[in-house]
């Protein structure tokens, strides 16, 4: 008997839990939230945030966290974790607004378009979830295979790449699949681990076996593939119609968007297993070598590197003037992103392997520990 | 079963009972020869603990960890957040002392990763080669625990498992050293010998030296195959199943069946056309020693008689053998004679299979190399007397690895590692006595063989260019000039080299061009121009060649086994040979220096402080029918390096609130492993209601405090004396209930004084239920007095031998004989009855003060795997063993009562190495052994044979 008042009790903590929300949060077009609206994955921000920084609030989450965990939207962030929990934080309090188990792991971004949310689930689950916050229940959810990326919403789609290599086109609404396009090679050589980018006309992702494809966001058509002869992990960047990815033979790549031709091959000395960050400038790209190297976004020439203490597992993020990059000696460091000098550091309790997440005012870290920083520039009241 | 084992359970059997002189236990002992005096080493990511003996050492292995650390922090794509605690030991015998583990370190373990702190433990053996890999392989486990725990842990998943150890091991090895002819030796004998394991089945060859290079093999395959980062997503997959396999296929997209058909296809596809230009040793050559392994052989010839003397290992010993050279190729089935057997007594504790060969002078004498204390010694053996003439031990040098004898057996010259690590040349002078150093730098310098004209000594050393890369050449030692030249240069290794009789021409094994196979060259001392020729040309391994006659006898590796095996007529098979390179070389690079950490890496030297750790820390509430819930906990500290530790126990079982404060049971002990003497002492404080088996039973209420002392000093590894002394206060009363109706009052206060002395001698060797071989022998005498009431005053005597005598390799008779005694005022009762002794009557149903006991059993194999297969795994059951008993014995208090007996069989399964699962069938002897009883008795235990 106890037993069955155990389950009951579980069930109703566990399988009740709902989130939900009050109103539609409001976008803006100048809000630039990591993964939402920056669909070439430049991993750059319009917000600038200037250190130092100090601490106002911190949050634990359920679980540990991918590489890009969070999204933002109005005063919201986003934040799914490795538990399969999705939480909603409000970001000048850190109080949740609300927060629901999906089941199975959270590997990427968890996104918020009006009033839905959109969740790729991995292992077990192996599904898309669109999620209604005003009414707490479930839009549509698709089984899609498993899924260790971030969706991309572009207008009314939302694209994903499964671990099986393919990239599905999902009509966000109804959440019936648009197109699909699954690579004709072997399955060992088409895992992917890569979120796709896009200009808004073709959509770019790589895979393991070293191919990166270009395709029409309208119609899944293969505008162009190429392989590049080593292994990817890591996600494309699309900006000013060149894609930019680097790969574990420890080379960084620079292709013509338009037509799939190399411009510019960087070698780095080390395996690239994170993202870039992007600007009409620079690229930005750390090596498993803790190196971060700043690259001439026209020929790929090293402007400058900087050694890290610790090993750079979370891609870095820039923010105007300045780049923020973790380390897992605990620490995120602010570089000049002209001449590559530490502008402040702050050290953390634990391993960072998160991208930070940049707001109006605040910046967000999300350490191994589950804990969820928010910081703001000192002085300021916000 | 080591010293501490003994105190630990000593300490547990005086908590209970004051009466501690009844218990007793075998077991080996980890003697502790030297005092080291430890210090610590900060670097950035490392507490290196060393002594100062060996500082350079510790220096030169700070360095290659913090590399390999770097290395395996790109690999994993991870970094290890807490310090690591790395212990290094500049030899292997003093590696067999350590404390981090309570076990006996076996010669083959060449460093260990424990769990529980986190603690890399790590022996030198002269090449910074294999300590460089041996540091990345303990290290790739450091990195794979704290990155699988790391992954669990952000899944929310408990931390309590790892990889399969395949993987786990097969990642160690692939990741710490580069694909060596050894590796390759191994993995081209699997497939061609069609023993190759599939990922499958892997279970089956579990543990095993195969299984860690299979695991490597498998690693490197996946990595050229599917891509080095494969590996990596095998372990950041590992949370999405609880079973690898599942795991490997959501990596791979392959099950293990799917995977097996392709990487098996492809080795065989690899291996089997070298068949068609190489041979199997067994294919060409003589077989004089098969079966097991057998390694280091010598040539003696005497008058008409020509033998060959060896190391094997063949029933489980190491031992010394000799063999007739034409008896046995005349006669495939010939067996050795045993000449000298090994890991059975104090002076030839151990025999290094792998490491020290055998050599014999003009003068008929042996010289072999075995452990002796602290340090290896050299014992000379008489052949034709057949007995130990002398024995050298040597106060410089720890461990001895080959000797060598001059033509006139005055001298020989012999590699050995001083406590500092240095493995050099040592000259000693047999009749003076002196031992004198030839070489002394931080090279590996090895196997070294005297010229015939005693002018020269060759020898294998990594002082080359190339011995960073873990190669070691050929080098001549001028003895008149004290120079040293080059015979081979190269990228490859050259081992064991030995002159020929007249001194013209050398033979050694090489790997030159992939498998080690023997080569000779021909000493042209009027020419520069030298050549070696291919003398074998084997798809797996030659080891140890040496001439025998004109003939070459070598040590061939064939079917996972050392066979001992002849090439006749060494210089036709040479002239033969199609295989010729020249050895007129240049020099052409520096010879490598070891790198040590310095300037800002290396932070710090400390002395060492102990400071103490949880080792465990245990709560448990437990409730029995008759006495009640107790609650309470149990936690262990210890410090870094294991040598000492504190034990804590508190418990309850108070029955009601006002007993609460009456029923504290509390204990504190103190353990001390670092000195030779082990001690133990402690404090304690039990209460509680009691049982006693003595006739009336009753309960009784019991309140006890005092303290212990208890030492044990091991001789040697085989025999310990331990004495012990405890001083505790005893309130005994008898409840009312018990007073009213039987109108007696056994309520007593005695202060106890207990002392005890034992012996024990353990030589014995295991097999997977039980011993098979050796002997095992217990005395203990104690006596047991209450010192201020007079109200208790007894005697013990306990007696335990036993004796196992091989039939066969797997086969043995044990045998088994108990007297123990208590007599005195209040002597405890012994109880028997049960599979554990006399079989066939129900556990502990006979009681006494007195008995005897003998045992006698024939163990034999019967079914050595049962391997079911289900569709959610597969089970197996290893060594399945038979057992025909026969026991009598009997126990009485004052008068004897009758003789009891039984005899039957039974069937012994080893479950999963920890546990032996026993069934007996058999009849009671009844009557004073007149008749068999009617029916048969069943009995079932878990327990390991006597």
């Amino acid at each position: 008997m106890c037993r069955f008042w155990a389950i009951v009790f579980l069930v109703l903590i566990n399988g009740c839990s709902r989130l939900i929300i009050k109103k539609i949060p409001a976008y803006l077009p100048s809000d630039l939230s990591i993964s939402q609206n920056d669909i070439g994955r430049t991993n750059s921000t319009n917000f600038e945030i200037s250190p130092p920084l100090s601490v106002i609030w911190n949050y634990t989450a359920s679980g540990g966290f991918g590489t890009f965990p969070a999204s933002h939207v109005d005063d919201i962030i986003c934040v799914g974790d490795l538990n399969g929990e999705i939480n909603l934080l409000n970001i000048k309090t850190g109080k949740s607004l609300g927060s629901k188990k999906f089941g199975s792991t959270i590997i990427g971004t968890p996104l918020i378009d009006g009033d839905n949310l959109y969740v790729a689930l991995s292992n077990d689950e192996n599904t898309l979830n669109s999620y209604n916050l005003l009414k707490g229940a479930v839009n549509w959810r698709l089984a899609l295979g498993e899924i260790e990326t971030s969706p991309l919403i572009i207008g009314e789609k939302i694209c994903v790449t499964t671990l099986t290599g393919k990239l599905i086109c999902v009509e966000k609404f109804r959440g019936q699949i648009v197109w699909t396009f699954d690579p004709p090679i072997p399955q060992i050589l088409k895992i992917c681990h890569s979120s796709p980018a896009s200009d808004g006309n073709l959509i770019v992702y790589s895979c393991e076996g070293g191919y990166i494809f270009a395709l029409n966001l309208s119609d899944g058509k293969l505008s162009w593939q190429t392989n590049i002869g080593s292994s990817i992990i890591s996600s494309p960047a699309i900006y000013q119609n060149r894609v930019f990815i680097g790969s574990l033979d420890s080379s960084f790549y620079s292709f013509d968007l338009s037509t799939g031709t190399q411009i510019w091959k960087r070698s780095l000395g080390s395996s690239v297993y994170t993202s870039q960050a992007v600007s009409n400038k620079y690229v930005f790209v750390s090596t498993v070598g803790k190196s971060l190297y700043c690259l001439s976004f026209k020929d790929g020439e090293i402007i400058w590197e900087k050694r890290m203490k610790g090993l750079i597992l979370s891609p870095p993020l820039l923010s105007g003037k300045f780049l923020y990059i973790a380390s897992t000696d605990k620490c995120l460091s602010v570089v000049d992103v002209d001449n590559g000098k530490f502008v402040w550091q702050f050290k953390t309790e634990d391993r960072i392997k998160s991208i930070p997440l940049i707001v109006p005012g605040r910046l967000f870290l999300f350490l191994e520990n589950r804990n969820i920083i928010a910081l703001q520039p000192v002085g300021d009241s916000r | 079963m080591s010293c501490k084992f003994v105190i630990l359970l000593f300490l547990y059997s005086i908590l209970q009972f004051p009466a501690s002189s009844q218990f007793f236990y075998f077991g080996r002992n980890k003697v502790q020869y030297t005092r080291f005096d430890w210090h610590v080493l900060k670097t950035e990511h490392f507490d290196i603990y060393y002594y100062p003996e060996m500082e350079d050492l510790a220096k030169r292995g700070a360095f290659l960890a913090e590399e390999s650390y770097n290395i395996l922090e790109e690999k994993f794509v991870h970094n290890v957040t807490h310090r690591i605690p790395l212990i290094f030991y500049s030899s292997h015998l003093h590696f067999e002392q350590t404390n981090v583990t309570p076990g006996l370190v076996p010669e083959g373990v060449g460093g260990f990763f424990e769990f529980i702190k986190g603690r890399v433990v790590i022996p030198y053996n002269g090449s910074m080669w294999d300590f460089q890999h041996v540091i990345s392989h303990e290290l790739v486990h450091v990195f794979m625990h704290s990155k699988i725990n790391r992954i669990l842990s952000d899944h929310r998943m408990m931390q309590d498992r790892l990889p399969p150890l395949w993987f786990v091991e097969g990642l160690a090895e692939y990741w710490s050293v580069v694909w060596d002819s050894q590796a390759e030796m191994v993995m081209r004998d699997a497939v061609i010998n069609n023993y190759l394991v599939p990922l499958s089945d892997m279970n089956k060859i579990y543990g095993t030296f195969l299984m860690y290079k299979e695991g490597q093999f498998i690693l490197k395959f996946i990595s050229e195959h599917y891509g080095e980062h494969c590996i990596l997503q095998l372990m950041e997959n590992f949370w999405k199943s609880d079973n690898f396999e599942t795991v490997f296929e959501k990596t791979l997209f392959k099950n293990y069946k799917q995977f097996d058909d392709e990487w098996i296809y492809s080795v065989k596809k690899k291996y089997y056309p070298l068949l068609a230009n190489s041979d199997q040793p067994s294919g060409v050559t003589k077989i004089i020693v098969g079966e097991g392994f057998n390694l280091k052989p010598v040539f003696y010839k005497f008058k008409d008689r020509r033998e060959i003397f060896f190391i094997g290992n063949r029933s489980g010993y190491t031992s010394i053998y000799r063999i007739d050279l034409d008896s046995a190729l005349n006669n495939q089935y010939y067996e050795p004679t045993l000449v000298l057997t090994g890991e059975k007594t104090d002076e030839f504790e151990a025999f290094h299979l792998f490491q020290s060969n055998l050599a014999i002078s003009n003068s008929n004498l042996l010289a072999f190399v075995t452990k002796s204390g602290e340090h290896d010694a050299i014992h000379i053996y008489d052949i034709e007397k057949k007995n130990i003439v002398e024995t050298f031990r040597f106060y410089d040098v720890v461990s001895i690895g080959s000797i060598s004898w001059s033509s006139d057996g005055n001298r020989m010259v012999l590699s050995a590692i001083d406590k500092s690590g240095s493995s050099d040349l040592y000259v000693f002078d047999i009749k003076s006595n002196e031992l004198q150093k030839l070489t002394n730098d931080v090279y590996d310098d090895r196997d070294p063989d005297w010229s015939p004209d005693g002018k020269t000594i060759v020898f294998t050393s990594d002082r080359t260019p190339f011995g960073n890369k873990g190669k070691y050449n050929l080098f001549f030692y001028d003895l008149e000039t004290n120079n040293i030249k080059y015979l081979t240069y190269g990228n490859e290794n050259y081992y064991t080299p030995h002159f020929s009789s007249d001194g013209k021409s050398l033979i050694f094994s090489s790997d030159f061009g992939g498998a080690r196979n023997v080569w000779l060259t021909k000493l042209n001392n009027e020419s520069n121009y030298q050549e070696m020729k291919k003398v074998t040309n084997f798809i797996t391994g030659a080891y140890d060649p040496i001439w025998a006659d004109s003939d070459l006898v070598f040590t061939g590796f064939e079917n996972f086994s050392f066979h001992i095996r002849l090439v006749k007529n060494l210089h036709d098979a040479s002239d033969s040979s199609n295989a010729i390179y020249p050895l007129n070389f240049i020099v052409d690079k520096p010879v490598w220096q070891p790198y040590v950490i310095e300037g800002n890496a290396e932070k710090k030297s400390l002395r060492y402080t102990e400071e103490y750790s949880l080792d465990v820390a245990q709560s448990q509430i437990s409730t029995d029918p008759v006495f009640g819930t107790a609650g309470g906990a149990f936690i262990s500290l210890s410090d870094l390096l294991g040598n000492e530790e504190y034990n804590f126990l508190l418990y309850n079982t108070a029955q009601s609130t006002n007993e609460i404060l009456s029923s504290f049971n509390i204990a504190i002990s103190r353990l001390s492993l670092q000195r030779r003497t082990n001690y133990s002492f402690g404090i304690y404080r039990f209460s509680g209601r009691r049982y006693d088996l003595t006739d009336p039973d009753l309960y009784f209420y019991e309140r006890v405090f005092g303290g212990y002392l208890a030492l044990s000093y091991p001789l040697s590894k085989f025999r310990r004396v331990s004495l012990s002394t405890s001083l505790s206060k005893s309130e005994k009363d008898i409840g009312y209930d018990y007073i009213n109706i039987h109108n007696i009052d056994l309520a007593r206060r005695a202060l106890f004084l207990s002392n005890s002395i034992s012996f024990t001698h353990d030589n014995s060797l295991w097999g997977p239920t039980g011993p098979l071989d050796g002997s095992r022998f217990n005395i203990t005498l104690a006596y047991t007095s209450d010192i201020q009431y007079s109200h208790a005053n007894y005697y013990s005597i306990i007696f335990d031998y036993r004796h196992y005598f091989r039939l066969g390799l797997m086969t043995a008779y044990a045998t088994r004989v108990w007297l123990f005694y208590n007599d005195g005022q209040e002597a405890r009762r012994f109880f028997m009855g049960g599979s554990w002794d006399l079989r066939g009557y129900p556990r502990w149903s006979l009681r006494g003060k007195k008995l005897w006991l003998t045992s006698n059993e024939l163990r034999f194999p019967l079914i050595d795997k049962i391997i079911l297969n289900f569709p959610f795994g597969i089970i197996v059951f290893p060594y399945i063993r038979g057992a025909l008993f026969f026991d009598a014995g009997s126990i009485w208090d004052d008068k004897y009562l009758q003789t009891l007996g039984s005899a039957g069989l039974g069937i012994r399964f080893n479950l999963g190495n920890i546990i032996v699962f026993r069934y007996d069938i058999g009849k009671r002897l009844e009557n004073n052994m007149k008749r068999f009883q009617d029916g048969l008795f069943y009995q079932f235990f878990f327990g390991w044979d006597f």
